[in-house]
């Protein structure tokens, strides 16, 4: 299998499908809602599937303790992205996320116009070094801001939110609302400051989905009698969007998103999802 | 390579924690803005003719609850529902209904949806949504120019929210609750002869 030039990369084109149908689903609900077909209903801050609820944990969060009234539906809303997130682990960032396939699109044209333009072979992460435990203080930020207020801070900006809801205002009042001026700052910053770094070191929403999959059950694993010491595809920072290596257990490291793109990468199918520590997904035959 | 590799390594619990309480207590600190600084950044949008839908929380309640997710918007069939935008600083997202525009035709689509509770499900005679005022000056039912009862004609619950007493329309209080279908009826215009305000107790009635 090593021998082969090219490898098939077999999660991205799944997940890149995904993403698109997710942001296209975004884009048409408006519309079918428009014609009085409401089995769709909501966006990323809260979906309606028919009777089924799901609304966005830190929004939901953040109503529970400025309101400090439980509300049964807003509690049930909230347990499927808790769940997915708890098993999966922070999948909606890079699986789901509308607003993650703009970011990575942009992530691509960065890499790109560094290197056609500045002729850097790899280029900067970020213009300065930029922690990573940056986005819990955020998410604390965020939290305690929007008890200051009294009002969800985040359902304002969030980019999930925000996307839906323009083009909700397109489809129903045939404006934009102004807060689209929050994803351009977020896509300008990801372009010049820092590559994904609202992704990497803002978002509270993919600060708290990180912490409800701390113990998921789906990791990106390596296996390290076909790992090849000498070989660094995968340690190569373009390679992950997130800025992570697995060759060093990162993978199953707390920012992880379980995107696949590290596994799709290595040549000799020594990265693999784990299911409950047990290799599951593609490239077992291959001994 | 090899610090980052430790710092990656090291988030745990503690971490965690001691980032969310540097900070925490450095944020805090805000809390110490004058009260006024604070409230005024949340100004409502609600105020005459420009209400929340039905069965909304009251108002310090309605915008600590929403998350802004609009799916009373997208349920509502006559497109009176609007999230409003980012001009009304931290209220943006949220519903409005502009009455003088589209009023609420109390179809109660929209409090079926809401995830969060800040529209609670009550029945439309407990929408909770304003009282409308007559202007008797104004209205042409009163000032005799015109035998006028749009108002009466469009009310959802006609004789019982609104009467005609000698052939002048009068509004019930206890019964209204705001839809403002009377407003966008009036044919005297700007300002109307009838204005729903919004209700301080929204709570109180849709309770």
């Amino acid at each position: 299998m090593a021998n082969k030039t090219k490898k098939k990369r077999i999660y991205f084109k799944y997940r890149r499908t995904i993403q698109i149908v997710s942001f296209l689903f975004l884009l048409i609900v408006p519309f079918l809602n428009l014609i009085g077909f409401h089995l769709f209903n909501g966006w990323y801050q809260s979906l309606g599937v028919g009777y089924w609820f799901i609304a966005s944990p830190l929004e939901s969060f953040e109503s529970f303790l400025i309101s400090r009234t439980f509300f049964l539906t807003l509690f049930v809303s909230f347990l499927t992205p808790f769940f997915l997130a708890f098993i999966l682990g922070r999948v909606f960032c890079s699986w789901l996320c509308p607003f993650g396939l703009l970011s990575e699109w942009v992530s691509d044209f960065r890499q790109w116009a560094y290197r056609k333009w500045f002729h850097y072979r790899h280029p900067p992460e970020a213009l300065f070094r930029i922690p990573r435990w940056i986005v819990w203080t955020i998410l604390a930020i965020e939290i305690i801001a929007s008890m200051i207020v009294g009002t969800s801070l985040f359902s304002i900006y969030s980019p999930p939110g925000v996307i839906g809801r323009e083009a909700m205002r397109v489809a129903f009042f045939h404006i934009l609302g102004g807060e689209i001026i929050f994803i351009l700052i977020f896509l300008t910053f990801e372009l010049f400051v820092a590559r994904r770094g609202f992704c990497r070191y803002i978002c509270p929403l993919g600060a708290a989905l990180s912490l409800f999959g701390e113990k998921r059950l789906l990791k990106v694993e390596l296996e390290p009698a076909k790992c090849l010491d000498i070989c660094r595809i995968c340690e190569n920072h373009e390679i992950c969007t997130w800025g992570l290596m697995p060759k060093t257990g990162e993978g199953s490291s707390i920012y992880c998103t379980n995107c696949g793109d590290c596994i799709d990468i290595c040549p000799f199918n020594a990265l693999h999802f784990s299911w409950k520590g047990k290799r599951i997904g593609p490239g077992q035959k291959d001994e | 390579m090899k610090s980052e590799q430790t710092d990656l390594k090291s988030i745990n619990r503690r971490t965690v924690l001691k980032s969310f309480l540097t900070f925490g207590a450095g944020i805090s600190l805000s809390a110490l803005l004058p009260e006024k600084a604070v409230s005024d950044i949340l100004n409502s949008p609600v105020r005459r003719n420009y209400l929340r839908p039905p069965g909304a929380l009251a108002e310090p309640d309605f915008v600590a609850t929403c998350i802004r997710c609009g799916r009373c918007a997208e349920v509502c069939p006559y497109y009176s529902i609007e999230p409003i935008s980012l001009g009304s600083g931290l209220q943006a997202g949220t519903p409005l209904i502009h009455v003088e525009h589209i009023a609420c035709y109390l179809c109660m689509e929209c409090v079926k949806v809401c995830p969060t509770g800040a529209l609670r499900d009550v029945p439309a005679e407990k929408a909770g949504m304003g009282l409308a005022h007559i202007d008797k000056e104004r209205c042409w039912a009163y000032n005799g120019k015109a035998l006028c009862r749009a108002c009466y004609d469009a009310c959802p619950f006609k004789n019982v929210a609104i009467q005609l007493i000698h052939l002048k329309p009068v509004i019930i209080e206890d019964k209204c609750v705001g839809c403002g279908l009377c407003v966008a009826a009036c044919p005297v215009q700007i300002p109307r002869a009838v204005n729903v305000d919004p209700m301080e107790d929204h709570l109180k009635r849709s309770g």
